[in-house]
C-alpha cells in the first residue's frame, strides 16, 4: 500500500469566505480511485493570509507539502491527482 | 465562585380541555431584580375556555401584584374574590390560586387557595412544612381557608404545583378511579428523580401534564397545568472569542479557560491554537459536521465546543433575533452553539480585542463583521430576549 495523499483544507474566516466553503464536499469531486487514495483533513487558520506576499491570497489549501493559493476545486484536483500518479511512479 | 448560590429555573406547561383552544389555568412569573425575589403565580378560573382564562388572568394578575407589594394574604384572596364576576350559572365567583414567593436565599413563602396541595420535594421525598390555616370572608356561612407555609429552600429543591385537571386526570379509570390524587403524584415525581436527579423545570413540568394526559386516555377533560420551581446551581458558559490584545495576556485566557467551572466554548481559529497552545492541547477540524454556510465545528479536549470566529457568532446572532427554542435542530456549528447558549443560565462572555489585519481588506465580503459589535449583540440579546444573566469581559 502506498501513503495516502493528504489534502489539508484551512477552514478559517478568511479562507472559508473567499472559497473555501466549496471544498467541504471535494471528496465528492474526486473519482473513486483518488478519492481511496487522499485523506481529507480540516486545518486551523495557520496564518498564511496574515503574509500575503509570501504566500500569496486565500483560500489556501495544502496537498502533501506543496501550498496552494487562491485554490480552487480545478486546482486541488489537479494538484491531488499529480501527487497520487507521482506516489505511483515510484 | 460562591458555594451557596441558588438559580431558581421556574418552567410550566399547560394543556387545554379537549375541544378548547384557551387554557383555563393561568401561570405568571415575575422576578424583581432589585430585591432578588420570583414570584410565581397558578390559578385555575372556573369552568373553561375564555371564561375561564378570564378569571384566572386577573386572579393571577392580581394575586402577582399584590405580592409583589407584600399586601398581607388575606386580604389579597378577599379583594380577589371580591372583584371576580358572579357566574351566571353557578351563582358563585370563583378562582383558585396559589402565590410562591420566593428570596434568592431560598426563603419561600407559598399560599394556597383551593389548588391541590402544592408539593415540596427534597432529596427524592416530600418535605411537608407546617401549614397555617388563615380563614377568609367569614360571613354568610361560606368560610373559605388559605393556606399558608413558608420554608427555606436549599439547593436542589423543587416546587411543583398542579392545578385540579392533573390530580383529577384518569378519574374513573381503573387504575385511577379517584383521580390521580396528590401523594400519587408525589410518589411519581420521586420516581422521575430517582433516574434523572437533575431533570430541568421544563422538563418535569412537560413530562408530568403528559403523563395527566394519558391518564385521561388522552382526551383531556379539564384544563391541566403543571409548574415546577427548582432551586438549583446556576449553569455557567463561558464563550472565549478572540485573541487577547498583548501577546502577553495568551497565558491568562488560557488559565481561565482552564479554571472555568462550567462549559467552555472557543469561537476562533486563533483563540482556539492560543488555548491549545497553552494547554497542550491538540485542536481537530472535523468534516462531518455539516456547514450550511459557516466552518466546521473542531474538537479539543477540555473545551465543550470550538467554532470559527466571526462568520458563526455572525449567524448565532441572526438566529437569536429571529428566535430559537431548545433544543435547536441541525448539525452545523451555529445550532450547537446556540443550545449551549440557551441551556446555560450565566453567560460570561470574553471577547479578545486584537485585531486581524488579514481582515482589514475593504474588498472582502460584508459578512466580516467587527467582532466586538457581533458579540455586543448577541450579549444584548440572550438578556433582553433569552433572559440569560450574561457578563462581557475584554481582553
Amino acid at each position: 500500500m502506498t501513503e495516502k495523499t493528504e489534502v489539508s483544507i484551512c477552514f478559517g474566516t478568511l479562507c472559508f469566505i473567499m472559497g473555501g466553503s466549496a471544498f467541504e464536499l471535494l471528496s465528492e469531486h474526486l473519482d473513486e480511485e483518488l478519492r481511496e487514495k487522499t485523506l481529507i483533513r480540516g486545518m486551523n487558520c495557520p496564518g498564511y493570509c496574515n503574509q500575503t506576499s509570501e504566500y500569496g491570497k486565500p483560500p489556501f489549501v495544502k496537498v502533501n507539502n506543496t501550498l496552494i493559493s487562491e485554490a480552487n476545486l480545478q486546482k486541488v484536483i489537479t494538484a491531488v491527482k499529480k501527487e497520487v500518479l507521482h506516489g505511483a511512479d515510484k | 465562585m460562591e458555594g451557596g448560590e441558588i438559580y431558581i429555573e421556574i418552567a410550566a406547561r399547560q394543556l387545554s380541555k379537549k375541544g378548547e383552544s384557551i387554557c383555563g389555568d393561568v401561570f405568571l412569573s415575575r422576578k424583581i431584580q432589585e430585591e432578588n425575589r420570583v414570584i410565581t403565580v397558578l390559578s385555575d378560573g372556573l369552568g373553561s375556555g375564555v371564561k375561564a382564562n378570564v378569571l384566572a388572568t386577573l386572579t393571577a394578575t392580581m394575586g402577582l401584584n399584590f405580592t409583589v407589594e407584600r399586601y398581607p394574604h388575606e386580604l389579597t384572596a378577599r379583594t380577589i374574590l371580591d372583584t371576580l364576576p358572579v357566574d351566571r350559572a353557578r351563582k358563585i365567583s370563583y378562582a383558585t390560586f396559589t402565590i410562591v414567593d420566593s428570596d434568592a436565599d431560598g426563603e419561600t413563602r407559598i399560599v394556597n387557595f383551593d389548588n391541590p396541595a402544592p408539593l415540596i420535594i427534597r432529596n427524592r421525598k416530600l418535605l411537608k412544612p407546617d401549614r397555617k390555616r388563615l380563614v377568609i370572608d367569614k360571613k354568610a356561612g361560606n368560610e373559605r381557608e388559605l393556606e399558608y407555609s413558608t420554608f427555606n429552600a436549599r439547593r436542589e429543591d423543587r416546587i411543583v404545583l398542579v392545578t385540579d385537571g392533573v390530580s383529577q386526570s384518569g378519574i374513573g379509570t381503573a387504575m385511577y378511579p379517584f383521580g390521580w390524587d396528590v401523594p400519587d403524584i408525589g410518589g411519581w415525581i420521586c420516581g422521575v428523580l430517582e433516574q434523572e436527579p437533575g431533570i430541568s423545570a421544563a422538563d418535569l413540568s412537560g413530562r408530568l401534564v403528559e403523563r395527566a394526559h394519558a391518564n385521561d386516555i388522552f382526551s383531556a377533560r379539564d384544563d391541566a397545568s403543571c409548574v415546577v420551581i427548582y432551586f438549583r446551581r446556576p449553569r455557567k458558559l463561558l464563550l472565549c472569542s478572540g485573541p487577547p490584545y498583548h501577546n502577553a495576556d495568551d497565558t491568562r485566557l488560557a488559565k481561565i479557560v482552564e479554571s472555568f467551572a462550567g462549559q467552555k466554548v472557543l469561537c476562533g481559529g486563533t483563540t482556539a491554537e492560543i488555548v491549545a497552545r497553552e494547554t497542550q492541547q491538540e485542536v481537530e477540524v472535523s468534516l462531518d459536521s455539516m456547514s450550511d454556510g459557516i466552518p466546521p465545528a473542531s474538537q479539543m479536549k477540555g473545551v465543550d465546543l470550538v467554532t470559527e470566529g466571526v462568520l458563526t457568532l455572525g449567524r448565532v446572532s441572526a438566529r437569536l433575533e429571529e428566535g430559537v427554542n431548545t433544543p435547536v435542530r441541525g448539525k452545523d456549528a451555529a445550532s450547537a452553539l446556540l443550545n449551549l447558549l440557551l441551556n446555560n443560565d450565566q453567560i460570561f462572555l470574553l471577547a479578545g480585542t486584537r485585531i486581524n489585519e488579514a481582515h482589514q481588506d475593504p474588498s472582502l465580503p460584508v459578512e466580516l463583521e467587527i467582532r466586538r459589535n457581533v458579540v455586543k449583540k448577541i450579549r444584548r440579546l440572550l438578556e433582553n430576549k433569552y433572559l440569560k444573566e450574561v457578563h462581557l469581559d475584554f481582553i
